[in-house]
């Protein structure tokens, strides 16, 4: 056992630009920046979140987003709790990875769970949200524990998701 | 540790842990915390997974290389964010024995520096993403921008500055009937001849097209350039539509509305000749009445007579109003503009219906701005109709008070013209229903005063035909004003104001008369000529005046206050009004007085004040009976086909005193004339045989070999304006139109005796 507290691992899976780090940052830093800057490797943070009456350490793993050229480092993945699988809404190609990323991550964690964020609601229409969440890919209850719009830039949702998947794997 | 392995790894600058199966710090390199997330926490002893948390989680991994399961693990790129400069680590795992053993398990867990690998993985990442964010985005909007070129309905073409087509739409390709590989880079001259290039942007231009299958469409295209940064390439875009429907239904709008004017007119026509067919035993009915009531009758029967003399007239009228508002709504009238005097056409309005208010005991009183120009531009006898409708209106609805016409200058429109009474008023729910045909205020209205409702139609359409605006405040129980505004051109300085002005300066005029709006008439017209104006209401204040001022240089007094004595030595002018009590007055009074008339118009108030104050033969301008000379005996031919008519008009001429032969139709006239001369030819123009006109025309050509002109009156049951010019033209030299009446046909043949 480490620490007195009960610590788990997720990650942030999903296409480069998508949002991951930003979703990090709001969540842990309480913070947003215009600013694009890619990711390497993987960044952990760590973020205690209290469920009553416990309280979870979680570790959030920030994984390199994928591109044409680079596939999710398998390894990263190794060991985590769950997973929150993100898109951004602006670009439909990372929608459509979404289903990719999902099943490379339950082949490596068959026991994960998962949330999927489409992120960047700011730049979309509400009529447009509503086309994606309606995919059937994304509305496998066995796999997938919601599907959430977020925003890093505005905070929807951003807490509701790591919450949400923290109560699911604690 | 062996020594070997730390002087191996020392010069990559790699460091190391040895752990237990517990996971716990059993051995380590002196500079392993530098790549610890919390180096406080490593320790001997301690969890290696408080130092590096990218352990936790991985505990099964590392159990299986502890027991040989897999040989080796790799963690790359972890990032240290809790350093002041990026730090990228690399871990490598490994068991620690050759064989797992169970005493003496341990893992070996190294770390490599691999931060200057990660920031150049970094930057080129970032180069690489940003790259492809911007073309995702480009494209994205390239795609956009081609769906609305796809989806758009209209045809779309882009055209170089040479004519070549760069760029077609499914519309434009189903429009013209082509596949795009048959238009790209071919000329636009391929579906249009015309020329499409306006020499200004952007434009809509309507072009004849041809499309594959050779037809020719109408197209409208709207045509604008595409600007780009390199001067001189800007292509052409056009969006068409296919016109040629719509352009078929506008002309078969036209059509039919060719055809609805062509039953228009001919609707209009109908009630024409209506007119004409109606007129005509109207004349008979009226003049045998005339005629008729002229015979000794019993009382009872001069009633009936009477009754059937009114009914005949309102009839006409009747038929006259909704003849002329047929015409007005198939817009035959047009509003003619020449040059007339405006004083003599509204005093003559209120002249000619004076004695109608007069016989009702209402005052009725006229001021025109004397600041107004005399002469106006415009059409007399329309205005003349507008008001003649709006003052007949207010006698027939007032029972006691006064009328008032009233014409100033209106800053909006030119000059106002208004008719205000003390009549019954109109409420506010019919009020706007007032100026429809067919109109009164209401039912009981048209029982109690009787018309049509069609005249107040008639003065809205003539108003707008003028470019006018036409209104009405009214106030149940109070009164009614109806108004009338027309653009007339008020700024040419004719008024004959100025000359008048001050001309008699330092004279002093006394007015006395009980009713105020005469005063304030007389006041305002006179101080405009100079004058200085004393007032008086009654004969108290008059002598009052009288004994408190030097003589006024003239008196204006109404004739129930005219017998001051004070007055005797003065000039004086007695106001009298139009009915027979106040002229039999006025006749019986033997003095040296002036006699005025109301309605006072105002260049006869000016004349009178001259000949008052400068004549110096009093005598002469007393009021005298009108010396009527005798009237001049006629030789009269009388063409006319209706027998009835024949009896109607000879007997009236015969009345009249003038000898009458009578012609059937215009042969006979002609027969007539060649052995016999006339005075006057009273020619009916509908007449077989030979109609009017003809006759007329042979008259004429007859006469002017021999040098002669006979008088040709046409009487006509034609009532429009141009019969009358078609009267004029064809040689005749006055008009008469049917029913008329004895006065009508008095008046016209003494005015041609003369000549």
């Amino acid at each position: 056992m480490v620490d007195h507290k009960v610590s788990k691992k997720i990650c942030l899976v999903g296409d480069f630009g998508v949002g991951k780090t930003s979703l990090v940052r709001r969540f842990v830093d309480r913070s947003f920046s215009d600013q694009y800057l890619t990711t390497v490797g993987v960044k952990i943070s760590r973020k205690l979140v209290e469920i009553n009456p416990q309280s979870l350490q979680l570790l959030i793993w920030d994984l390199e987003g994928s591109s044409k050229f680079k596939a999710i480092s398998a390894t990263h993945l190794q060991g985590a709790s769950g997973a929150i699988i993100v898109a951004d809404l602006s670009r439909a190609e990372t929608v459509k990875h979404l289903e990719d990323h999902i099943h490379t991550f339950l082949t490596i964690n068959p026991k994960g769970m998962i949330i999927v964020a489409l992120n960047k609601t700011d730049l979309v229409t509400t009529e447009a949200i509503a086309q994606v969440q309606k995919m059937p890919e994304l509305n496998d209850p066995t796999k997938i524990l919601g599907v959430y719009p977020t925003s890093a830039k505005t905070g929807d949702s951003v807490d509701q998701i790591f919450t949400k998947l923290a109560i699911a794997i604690l | 540790m062996n020594f070997l392995i730390k002087k191996l790894l020392e010069p990559k600058g790699m460091e190391y842990l040895s752990i237990t199966k517990d996971l716990m710090i059993e051995d380590m390199s002196y500079g392993v915390k530098r790549f610890a997330d919390l180096a406080d926490t490593v320790e001997i002893g301690q969890d290696c997974r408080l130092g590096y948390p990218e352990l936790i989680g991985m505990e099964n991994m590392l159990m299986q290389i502890l027991w040989g399961g897999s040989s080796s693990l790799e963690l790359k790129g972890i990032s240290r964010t809790n350093q002041k400069q990026p730090l990228y680590i690399d871990l490598y795992i490994l068991g620690g024995q050759e064989q797992p053993n169970l005493i003496n398990h341990n893992l070996l867990i190294f770390f490599e520096d691999v931060t200057d690998r990660m920031l150049l993985e970094q930057s080129l990442a970032q180069r690489s993403h940003e790259a492809a964010l911007l073309l995702s985005s480009l494209t994205a909007t390239k795609d956009y921008l081609q769906k609305i070129v796809t989806a758009i309905a209209d045809a779309l073409i882009v055209v170089t500055k040479s004519g070549a087509i760069k760029t077609i739409n499914p519309a434009a390709q189903e429009l013209f009937g082509y596949r795009e590989d048959e238009l790209i880079n071919q000329p636009i001259s391929l579906i249009t001849s015309s020329h499409i290039f306006p020499d200004t942007y952007p434009q809509t231009i309507e072009v004849n097209c041809q499309k594959k299958d050779t037809s020719i469409l109408t197209v409208a295209f709207s045509c604008s350039i595409i600007q780009t940064e390199v001067a001189g390439i800007d292509d052409l875009v056009y969006i068409g539509r296919d016109m040629t429907e719509q352009l078929q239904i506008q002309e078969n709008l036209n059509l039919a509305r060719t055809k609805a004017e062509e039953a228009s007119q001919t609707k209009s026509l109908f009630l024409a000749n209506m007119s004409h067919e109606i007129r005509t035993p109207m004349n008979g009915v009226l003049g045998l009445t005339e005629l008729l009531a002229g015979t000794t009758l019993e009382p009872v029967q001069r009633e009936f007579i009477e009754g059937i003399r009114t009914s005949g007239r309102n009839l006409l009228t009747i038929i006259n109003e909704i003849l002329d508002l047929s015409k007005l709504e198939a817009g035959q009238v047009q509003a003619e503009e020449y040059e007339f005097d405006l004083r003599n056409c509204v005093e003559d309005v209120v002249d000619l219906l004076a004695p109608l208010a007069h016989g009702k005991n209402l005052e009725l009183t006229c001021m025109i701005n004397p600041n107004l120009p005399i002469s106006i531009w415009g059409d007399r006898a329309k205005l003349g109709q507008i008001l003649t409708n709006f003052l007949s209106n207010a006698i027939k609805f007032t029972a006691v008070g006064e009328i008032i016409v009233l014409v100033e200058p209106d800053l909006e429109t030119g000059i106002n013209f208004s008719v205000i009474d003390q009549g019954i008023g109109i409420s506010a729910e019919t009020i706007n229903k007032l100026f429809t045909p067919f109109t009164q205020a209401d039912n009981s209205t048209t029982r109690k005063y009787g018309g049509t409702g069609l005249g107040l139609a008639i003065c809205k359409q003539l108003t707008q035909l003028m470019d006018g605006k036409i209104g009405v405040e009214s106030k149940v129980g109070e009164g009614s004003r109806f108004w009338v505004s027309l653009p007339y051109d008020t700024n040419h300085a004719d008024s004959d104001h100025q000359s008048q002005e001050f001309r008699f300066s330092g004279q002093t005029l006394l007015v006395v008369d009980s009713h105020t709006t005469t005063r304030w008439l007389v006041s305002t017209y006179a101080q405009s000529w100079g004058f200085n104006v004393a007032e008086a209401s009654n004969k108290e204040e008059a002598l009052d005046f009288l004994a408190t001022h030097p003589a006024p240089d003239l008196v204006i007094t109404e004739l129930a206050l005219a017998n001051i004595p004070e007055l005797n030595h003065l000039p004086v002018i007695i106001v009298t009004r139009t009915n027979p009590e106040d002229t039999q007055l006025a006749i019986a009074r033997n003095s040296d007085s002036y006699f005025l008339p109301k309605p006072l118009r105002l260049t006869r108030l000016l004349k009178s004040i001259e000949n008052a104050l400068y004549d110096h033969l009093p005598t002469q301008s007393r009021v005298n009976p009108p010396s009527t000379p005798s009237p001049k005996i006629l030789n009269i031919l009388l063409a006319e086909d209706n027998i009835i008519n024949q009896k109607v008009a000879s007997t009236l001429l015969k009345n009249l005193g003038h000898t009458v032969e009578i012609a059937d139709n215009g042969a006979e006239v002609l027969k007539l004339l060649s052995n016999n001369s006339y005075d006057i030819i009273l020619m009916d123009c509908q007449m077989p045989v030979l109609d009017g006109f003809a006759t007329t025309a042979q008259i004429r050509q007859q006469e002017a070999s021999a040098g002669m002109r006979t008088i040709i009156i046409a009487v006509t049951a034609n009532a429009m304006k141009e019969d009358k010019e078609q009267c004029l033209a064809s040689g005749m030299d006055d008009y008469l139109s049917k029913p008329f009446y004895k006065t009508e046909i008095e008046a016209m043949l003494k005015k041609w005796a003369k000549s």
